[in-house]
């Protein structure tokens, strides 16, 4: 997709792929809802979508392209599979919020995962959300930190330090666990682990991440939260059939 | 005006099981009985305004009818881009109610007055903006708000207590306070006091007519005619003059081209803190001229012209 149309925010894509396949193919269950706060990565997500049955590959093919749905970033209320706008950070996990509280409201037991990237916790509305899902001890909600180390100008911990993010959470009331965010089976035997099944509490999954996993030489550099992929690396990242043995 | 609010809906609530009711941690002395009718429906959410809209949102998106009340320059400054996008981007059902709109907090400070409020919540997409001004308006408003799907923002103020009020049968867009054939004054929220003070002080000179809500959608015929025959209009209001209501009916009227009525336009608004000093209300209204002698002057001026 993303070289179909000479757009940038791969490594963001690439970064958050392995976690939004498990959450929708291992975690996910009828009623449960799927934020993803850091809309930057929607082609990641339509991907996902699309394996999933949610939309069409048509639909995917039309992305970046003039009068698509299909934006760099995820549009309101017309994709299904997503309920909300995102891309401006720092909103996802009071969405998130939101529908945990209707949901106690409602007696739904349906849980609601939000995916964040690490550099969206600069953002004091996400420690808003943080606060209130800890106090309201919202079990069905989960925080997934996307937590690749890089930022829109720079290293996280160079431009603001987050730390252990982890202990953050559990300061705020959250359980907490650190998972490889790359690793799709412990991604998955996450989701029947005793803190996932058994909690009183909103859950946050630091998921340690490269940005721009596998995208050649830009993996794990500022540039690919930018720079869109040459066709040198698109043919090294996705050989064409027969090359290398495949 | 917000104890009127907290009765208005303790009525409403009655035959709304689907609403919630969040506030940033405002509401003392006025909202306990509606907390205690709606229980768990009730949110406290502490001072976190933008938390508070994304949630309302994302409640409203479950078919729940989502109130956030705060003091008016908290509910809508902090929170805008949570408004804009959680809410008007997606027709949520959400109504944003401020408290002191205008200069209603008075000696509490800059900080606690909303002068740009109904300029920024006229522009976003899908958002209905009510001006209450007496009393009996802000249960209308609120009945029309819960009524209506989709954003409003309420924003109240200090109620006009005078009586000349003309009978008002149903919620209507404009309602025509005084009778008067040399100047029109269009007037949103309790500044309508002065357009009313003004109005008695020229008996039958001045017709006062209250704008109920933005968009405008259209004008009265009534508004029309009156504006035809005196081709004086005023506009009042206690909010900035970039993006007011006096720039909204401006609009309209240039629309109009040869058919809408020729008029003398003329706009009193506030310049925020002129002299950088802090009083009541009525005090910073004066300053501004939205009231006293500086109002009459200009007003004596285009009755004289």
């Amino acid at each position: 997709m993303y070289r179909n149309v000479n757009a940038g925010h791969v490594g963001c894509s690439l970064s958050a792929a392995e976690i939004l396949t498990v959450v929708k193919f291992s975690w996910f269950q009828p009623g449960d809802e799927l934020i993803l706060s850091k809309g930057h990565a929607a082609a990641a997500l339509y991907s996902v979508l699309a394996e999933y049955g949610d939309i069409h590959d048509t639909d995917c093919a039309t992305f970046y392209q003039e009068g698509t749905l299909y934006a760099a970033h995820p549009p309101p209320g017309k994709i299904p599979g997503i309920r909300f706008a995102t891309g401006s950070l720092g909103h996802g996990l009071s969405l998130g919020s939101g529908l945990a509280l209707a949901n106690k409201l409602d007696d739904d037991n349906a849980r609601i995962y939000v995916v964040c990237s690490d550099g969206e916790m600069n953002e004091g509305s996400t420690w808003e959300a943080v606060l209130f899902a800890g106090h309201h001890k919202f079990a069905n909600l989960v925080c997934i930190v996307d937590r690749n180390q890089i930022q829109g100008f720079g290293r996280t911990e160079d431009v603001i330090s987050l730390g252990d993010l982890g202990a953050k959470f559990r300061q705020f009331g959250w359980d907490a666990v650190e998972v490889p965010g790359h690793d799709v089976d412990a991604l998955s035997e996450l989701y029947t682990s005793e803190i996932c099944r058994s909690r009183n509490k909103p859950l946050a999954i630091i998921c340690n991440t490269i940005k721009g996993y596998g995208y050649c030489e830009l993996e794990n550099t500022v540039a690919c939260h930018y720079l869109p992929m040459t066709e040198e690396q698109y043919s090294k990242m996705v050989p064409p059939p027969g090359a290398n043995g495949v | 005006m917000r104890r009127q609010f907290a009765k208005s809906i303790n009525s409403i609530i009655e035959t709304n099981p689907r609403l919630i009711f969040f506030t940033g941690d405002l509401g003392f002395s006025a909202l306990e009985e509606v907390q205690e009718k709606l229980g768990p429906r009730f949110v406290n959410v502490g001072v976190a305004e933008q938390n508070m809209i994304s949630m309302a949102a994302a409640a409203a998106s479950k078919n729940f009818i989502s109130i956030c009340y705060s003091i008016a320059s908290f509910a809508v400054f902090r929170p805008f881009e949570q408004i804009k996008v959680d809410v008007c981007l997606h027709n949520g059902n959400v109504k944003v109610v401020g408290n002191g709109g205008g200069y209603g907090y008075g000696i509490m400070g800059a900080t606690h007055h909303a002068l740009e409020d109904i300029a920024v919540m006229r522009t976003l997409q899908n958002m209905r903006v009510f001006l209450p001004a007496f009393n009996s308006d802000v249960h209308a408003n609120a009945e029309e708000m819960v009524r209506h799907i989709g954003p409003c923002y309420l924003r109240l103020n200090s109620p006009v207590k005078m009586s000349l009020r003309m009978p008002v049968s149903n919620y209507a867009g404009w309602t025509k306070l005084s009778n008067g054939v040399d100047l029109v004054i269009v007037a949103a929220g309790s500044i309508l006091s002065s357009a009313l003070i003004l109005a008695k002080q020229f008996p039958s000179r001045i017709a006062v007519w209250q704008l109920h809500e933005t968009p405008i959608h259209r004008m009265p015929d009534e508004l029309l005619g009156d504006l035809a025959r005196a081709q004086k209009l005023l506009v009042l209001e206690e909010h900035v003059g970039p993006g007011g209501i006096g720039e909204a009916l401006a609009a309209i009227l240039l629309e109009m081209h040869n058919e809408g009525p020729k008029v003398q336009f003329q706009r009193a608004y506030a310049r925020g803190y002129p002299s950088g000093k802090y009083g009541s209300q009525l005090w910073h209204c004066e300053e501004n001229g939205l009231t006293g002698a500086h109002l009459m002057a200009q007003v004596s001026n285009m009755l004289d012209k």
